[in-house]
């Protein structure tokens, strides 16, 4: 918290947290993985996670998403311990999307409301509205082969959209993308974001993307992982590509880049 | 174009054999009941499209046997193949197992099912259900053992967990490796059917096969013969309009 305070938009400050990670160490086995996480995701907050490849952050994610159980210390989502998925709860977008190639877009959207037990009927109108808030209803009867690595990667939010979660977990889920692309799916992503009331913990490995679209940034050092620093990111919303040719946006990366490419010394 | 020159390819050779065997029989290089002459094959088969029963009835037979026992190792080798590729013990302990079961000459089961349950139809079933059995559970537990793990992650944080999860994401990732090992199991289930019809039995293709052999009867030997090439090629055609549909409701 050492940047100076600004008026990051969305977050209400003083609720309850909708995510709290409370002196959290996660295992790999007999492999420490991240060790003394303590941070919390206040409603409507978009928080993202960074630090050197295998620092652990998508532990943490995958912890908070109930798929890997915190060795020590507690995980809690809307103030219950998470043990397993809560589909109802929390979604999730992975970096590798995990569309299912046999399945038409509106129906890999579908198969969420299927796992979900949404009566039959209810299921493609809502599947084809979730499509149509990403931009994609004229594509929706198209196979995930057929349609761009953006288009796809949208197809996944819609499929994370579509149930009522007010959680959502994002795995570098535009790690394939290049870099205009992942910017703007970004920017459209927090709108659609921001018009729904979603709370979001997004792991990236990009500097510039974290600090384009988050509200704080949790700075992880190298593995085994612990948290570096906690950044609030003073930048007014909505925000504009145009952003990133400012000084203000500059001085963030520039500290965050500090942050993470520094102290080589303490790594093990 | 392409199409044309290929049917002519085709035509070509047809003609090009048969002009062979016509030479080979009227020239009398070879004796008539070691290679019967194309016309008297032919004399047969127009005779049968007199009596249609003659052919329809063995051929019934062996169909009928095929198509059980395709289905009891379409059913065996699915379930277990899943159930064996779901977990990544049973797979380690038992992929080499299958595997090397699979690789015997199970042929040599045949007197001991026959003599369990007669030389009728059921032994017929159980020969060939075991041959049709192995490639496709062998099939289908390395798909399963294979799914994409982010497809099942995916599916757990969308609530996704147990038999849904099976038939709409397993059974679809899998079902291209089912019908490509149910095509090897077809062709391995009909040919040991009409193999243990011609080692013991008294109906279907192997057994005419059988006994226009034992009656030199050469000319019905061949018309048998071709009778048995055009099942196979009426089968697999079958088979794959019928996978086309399967495919279509799976996945769904």
């Amino acid at each position: 918290m050492t940047v100076p305070a600004g008026s990051s938009a969305t977050p209400v400050t003083g609720a309850s947290p909708v995510a709290a990670l409370d002196d959290v160490t996660l295992m790999y086995g007999d492999v420490l993985a991240a060790h003394d996480i303590t941070f919390d995701v206040r409603p409507g907050e978009f928080v993202s996670l960074i630090g050197p490849s295998g620092c652990g952050k998508s532990s943490v994610l995958r912890a908070i998403g109930g798929l890997m159980p915190a060795a020590t210390g507690e995980v809690a989502v809307n103030g219950l311990s998470v043990t397993s998925p809560r589909p109802d709860e929390i979604s999730f977008v992975f970096q590798d999307l995990a569309l299912y190639p046999w399945r038409s877009a509106v129906r890999n959207v579908e198969i969420a409301l299927q796992f979900a037990g949404a009566p039959r009927r209810e299921r493609r109108e809502r599947a084809l509205d979730a499509l149509t808030r990403v931009g994609l209803g004229d594509v929706a009867n198209r196979y995930p082969h057929q349609l761009s690595g953006g288009m796809r990667q949208r197809v996944a939010i819609a499929r994370a959209l579509v149930s009522d979660a007010k959680l959502l977990l994002l795995d570098e889920p535009f790690a394939a993308l290049d870099e205009q692309s992942r910017l703007n799916i970004g920017a459209q992503l927090i709108a659609i974001l921001e018009e729904e009331g979603k709370t979001v913990v997004f792991v990236t490995h990009s500097l510039s993307e974290a600090a384009y679209l988050s509200d704080r940034v949790v700075v992880m050092g190298p593995r085994p992982g612990n948290i570096r620093e906690i950044i609030d990111v003073p930048l007014e919303r909505p925000r504009h590509t145009s952003l990133m040719r400012e000084p203000a946006f500059h001085d963030l990366t520039d500290r965050l880049s500090a942050l993470l490419y520094t102290d080589d010394e303490d790594a093990p | 174009m392409t199409h044309l020159r290929r049917a002519g390819v085709y035509v070509g050779v047809i003609v090009v054999v048969l002009a062979l065997w016509f030479g080979l029989t009227a020239s009398g290089i070879v004796k008539p009941l070691m290679l019967a002459a194309p016309s008297d094959v032919a004399d047969i088969l127009i005779g049968w499209t007199a009596t249609p029963g003659e052919v329809a009835g063995p051929v019934g037979v062996t169909l009928a046997e095929a198509g059980i026992a395709l289905l009891i190792a379409v059913v065996l080798g699915v379930g277990i193949g899943i159930a064996i590729g779901s977990s990544r013990l049973m797979i380690a302990a038992y992929e080499p197992v299958v595997t090397a079961v699979s690789a015997l000459p199970l042929i040599i089961l045949y007197p001991v099912l026959a003599a369990s349950l007669g030389v009728g139809g059921p032994s017929k079933v159980a020969i060939g259900a075991l041959y049709g059995f192995f490639p496709i559970a062998i099939a289908t537990m390395r798909a399963v053992a294979r799914v994409d793990p982010g497809m099942l992650v995916a599916a757990r944080t969308m609530g996704g967990r147990g038999l849904p999860v099976v038939g709409s994401i397993v059974v679809p990732a899998v079902s291209p490796a089912i019908f490509a090992s149910m095509r090897v199991a077809l062709s391995l289930t009909l040919v040991t059917i009409i193999a243990a019809e011609f080692i013991s039995g008294a109906a279907g293709v192997g057994y005419q096969l059988a006994a226009a052999s034992q009656g030199l009867d050469t000319p019905t030997l061949f018309a048998w013969v071709v009778v048995a090439v055009l099942l196979t090629v009426v089968v697999n055609a079958l088979f794959t309009a019928l996978t086309a549909v399967l495919r279509k409701g799976i996945e769904r």
